[in-house]
């Protein structure tokens, strides 16, 4: 049998730990580098939804620094393309506080830095593609397909437009014609049934009656009942006045509400005519706003660039510290990682201050940023970022400033660029004419207060300026605006933009629509005059009748008015007929009788 | 499988001290108890390496804990997570988390500091009934063997054929 080897110790076990620690280390030196490099490139591409390649890699533990070169982040809505791209980062980074999981680097160069840069093969897409439509594409084909091509002067024609149109008058006309036919056969049962002719022919029967009788009267008891007939004869009339009268006063109203309708309508053609004529004509009074709404398309899509990235960076710089453990958030096999109150605060992460080469317009310009940190609370200063570049081929002067104040609990940004002479490269406006040099002058800012409140303005100043006519005119319209634009070689262009990131407005205001609004309305304020007035007389000649009708029906309510003055005369003159003086007043003793009776009347 | 109950089988009838075995299963079960590439397990595997324990045991053992640890990481996240919060402990671990180390051992971490916790805390007792039931198991072991000269003649052949 074995001796038994109850030692405690093992000596060997200390050989054995160091050769495997020694493997280790020597592992993590030999592919250390890959490792890192592919944790950026699978990690980091899962963690930003964004494909990201890293050209190279090297990290000196011993000088505490790392050197990457060729890092590439994809556009996640654009897969051809980078969103990021830059040739070298070079960082030494604090091993001291790297135990303490703390990314602190002091000192960073940047260099080749380049946005949106075609990519030579596309990139993997690492979320699911949107099914919205990109907005600034949206816009963009806008602008290219609607004010591509300037309407020309071929106004179409007037009968063609009605044929095509629904007009608003002959709607509301319909509308008020059976309102009015019904009003009108509610008036006619009305008369028919309560002033029927039948019962006035009653009446003047039941006079007949009663002068035929009072010729016969013999006794007191005859003429008491005489008198009493008398009497119901005329609360029957009396009864049929009253309801004449009624009738005229509702008439009354029934008429006033007409003839509104019937002046109401009467203002329609004119509403159609200038929803017609705003569709089809050119108003030219206000300007052509072509190039306003040209320039608005790309712009937009530009600011919605530039919000995409702002949103993106946001999130990184929230101070997280004061956040509270939440049990419910553990992740299956992760945990949660608690944070405690440090006796000295110090941000996660934090980039003190970099060296930036970034190329822009083809051209070099430098910069730097300091304060790039993960919790601006704790470290107290703000992220600065500037660019300056000067005397190029392709401007004068170049400045870009850019504040993310996040040392409050308000955040205020500001974003401030100037650039001079800036070498304009051909911008083609429509299908019509191209900017084909010219040199701009810009100047903006732009405030965000609490991320949310965004006021800015720039005015963009081209001198210089040489516009060039494309190809052939599609129509006149375009010639006149092509051989305008010929003469003029300096415009402004101002903008104001006001709203959230999300929901703004952006006004543009340009001389150069002023410029080709006044020429074009010398030229053609004749031919839109003889559109206008065609299409005027058409919608006249198309309402003409169906308003007509309408007033036709206002004027047959006035005939009710006319029936029942007639019925009221008529049973006036028969309340007259059926006194009883009239009707017995040639009888002897019959008025000492009456007299006795006290009878009303 | 049957690999391992040999493994572990040898283990017990091995000539070891019961001490040895059991140290092996409480260091395997530290390892497996608690997530692998955590500080403390260098501390763990150099101990191993150094005191003179089953080693083969603690293979074993890690191997088995690693399978129900899963099954247990709320538990251990429950208690990392009380622990670490406890209001009573507070300054304590602030003082405890400047220290740049306890931050690179993951010791903030509610699953790492419960499973530790838990592990540590079941070790000594565990320890001494391990010892406990190795010393039995030997006790029975021998008895049943020297009821059979047949296998009591197997185990010598063995050990003969092991130490040839």
């Amino acid at each position: 049998m074995k001796p038994a080897n109850n030692k405690k110790f093992r000596v060997l076990g200390i050989a054995v730990f160091a050769v495997l620690a020694g493997l280790i280390g020597v592992f993590f030196v030999l592919f250390l580098d890959g490792i890192i490099k592919d944790a950026i490139e699978e990690q980091g591409s899962s963690v930003i939804e964004s494909q990201i390649d890293v050209g190279s890699l090297s990290t000196s533990l011993l000088s505490q620094s790392m050197d990457i070169g060729n890092l590439q982040i994809a556009n996640a809505d654009k897969l051809d393309e980078n969103l990021v791209q830059v040739g070298r980062i070079k960082f030494d980074f604090d091993g001291n506080r790297a135990l303490s999981k703390k990314v602190i680097i002091d000192d960073m160069i940047v260099e080749g830095l380049r946005l949106n840069q075609k990519r030579e093969t596309p990139a993997k897409p690492y979320k699911p593609a949107s099914t919205e439509p990109e907005s600034g594409k949206e816009s963009e084909d806008k602008s290219s397909t609607q004010f591509g091509a300037p309407q020309g002067l071929d106004f179409k024609n007037p009968k063609d437009i009605l044929e095509n149109e629904t007009l608003e008058t002959l709607q509301v006309v319909k509308k008020t014609k059976s309102d009015l036919e019904a009003l009108k056969t509610k008036w006619q049962t009305q008369v028919d049934q309560q002033l029927s002719k039948e019962s006035l022919v009653q009446i003047q029967q039941r006079i007949k009656d009663l002068q035929a009788k009072s010729k016969n009267l013999k006794n007191p008891s005859a003429i008491q009942s005489i008198t009493t007939e008398i009497q119901a004869l005329r609360n029957d009339i009396q009864a049929r006045i009253d309801t004449i009268q009624n009738f005229k006063k509702n008439l009354e109203a029934d008429i006033r509400q007409a003839k509104k309708l019937a002046s109401k309508i009467k203002t329609l053609p004119q509403k159609d005519f200038d929803r017609l004529r705003k569709k089809y004509s050119l108003d030219l009074k206000g300007g052509t706003g072509l190039v306003s709404q040209m320039v608005s398309g790309p712009l937009k899509t530009k600011i919605d660039k530039a919000w995409g990235y702002y949103k993106k960076i946001s999130p990184y710089l929230k101070s997280d510290s004061k956040s509270e453990p939440e049990p419910e958030k553990m992740e299956r096999g992760k945990g949660q990682y608690i944070k405690f109150a440090s006796p000295n605060p110090f941000p996660d992460f934090l980039i003190r201050q970099a060296k930036l080469s970034m190329n822009i317009w083809e051209q070099d310009v430098k910069g730097g940023f300091q304060g790039l940190t993960n919790d601006p609370k704790v470290y107290g200063k703000p992220f600065h970022l500037n660019f300056t570049g000067s005397q190029n081929e392709v401007f004068k002067n170049f400045k870009l400033k850019l504040i993310l104040d996040r040392t409050r609990n308000e955040a205020a940004d500001l974003l401030e660029t100037q650039v001079d002479s800036l070498k304009i490269n051909p911008v083609p406006l429509g299908d019509w004419a191209t900017l084909s040099r010219g040199f701009a002058d810009i100047d903006g800012k732009i405030n965000i207060q609490n991320e949310q409140d965004v006021k800015g303005d720039f005015t963009v100043k081209v001198h210089g300026a040489t516009f060039a006519q494309t190809g052939e005119a599609a129509n006149e319209m375009s010639r006149v605006l092509g051989s305008v634009l010929k003469t003029v070689n300096q415009f402004y262009i101002q903008g104001v933009i006001n709203g959230t990131p999300d929901e703004y407005t952006l006004s543009i205001k340009t001389d150069l629509d002023e410029i080709l609004a006044k020429s074009v309305r010398k030229l053609f304020d004749e031919k839109i005059k003889t559109f206008e007035t065609d299409l005027k007389k058409s919608i006249a000649a198309s309402t003409a009748g169906p308003l007509s009708e309408a007033t036709g029906s206002v004027a047959s309510l006035m005939d009710f008015k006319k029936i029942l003055k007639t019925e009221e005369s008529t049973s006036k003159d028969l309340l007259s007929q059926a006194t009883e003086k009239a009707l017995l007043g040639n009888i002897p003793g019959a008025g000492s009788l009456m007299d006795k009776l006290k009878l009303p009347f | 499988m049957l690999r391992l109950i040999i493994k572990v089988l040898k283990a017990l009838n091995s000539n070891e001290a019961p001490w040895q075995i059991s140290l092996g299963i409480i260091f395997g079960s530290i390892l497996g108890l608690t997530p692998f590439l955590s500080l403390h397990n260098l501390v763990i595997v150099f101990l191993a390496l150094v005191i003179n324990l089953n080693i083969s045991m603690l293979i074993v053992s890690c191997g088995v804990f690693s399978l129900i640890a899963y099954a247990l990481d709320p538990l251990f996240h429950q208690l990392g997570f009380a622990v670490l919060t406890s209001p009573g402990l507070e300054g304590f671990w602030t003082q405890f988390f400047s220290c740049p180390i306890s931050l690179l051992a993951n010791l903030n971490n509610t699953i790492v500091m419960g499973s530790l916790i838990s592990t540590l805390a079941a070790a000594i007792p565990l320890f001494f009934l391990f010892n406990i039931l190795v010393v039995k198991y030997r006790d029975v072991y021998n008895a049943f063997i020297g009821k059979f000269p047949m296998l009591k003649f197997l185990k010598v052949l063995d050990l003969y054929g092991k130490h040839s």
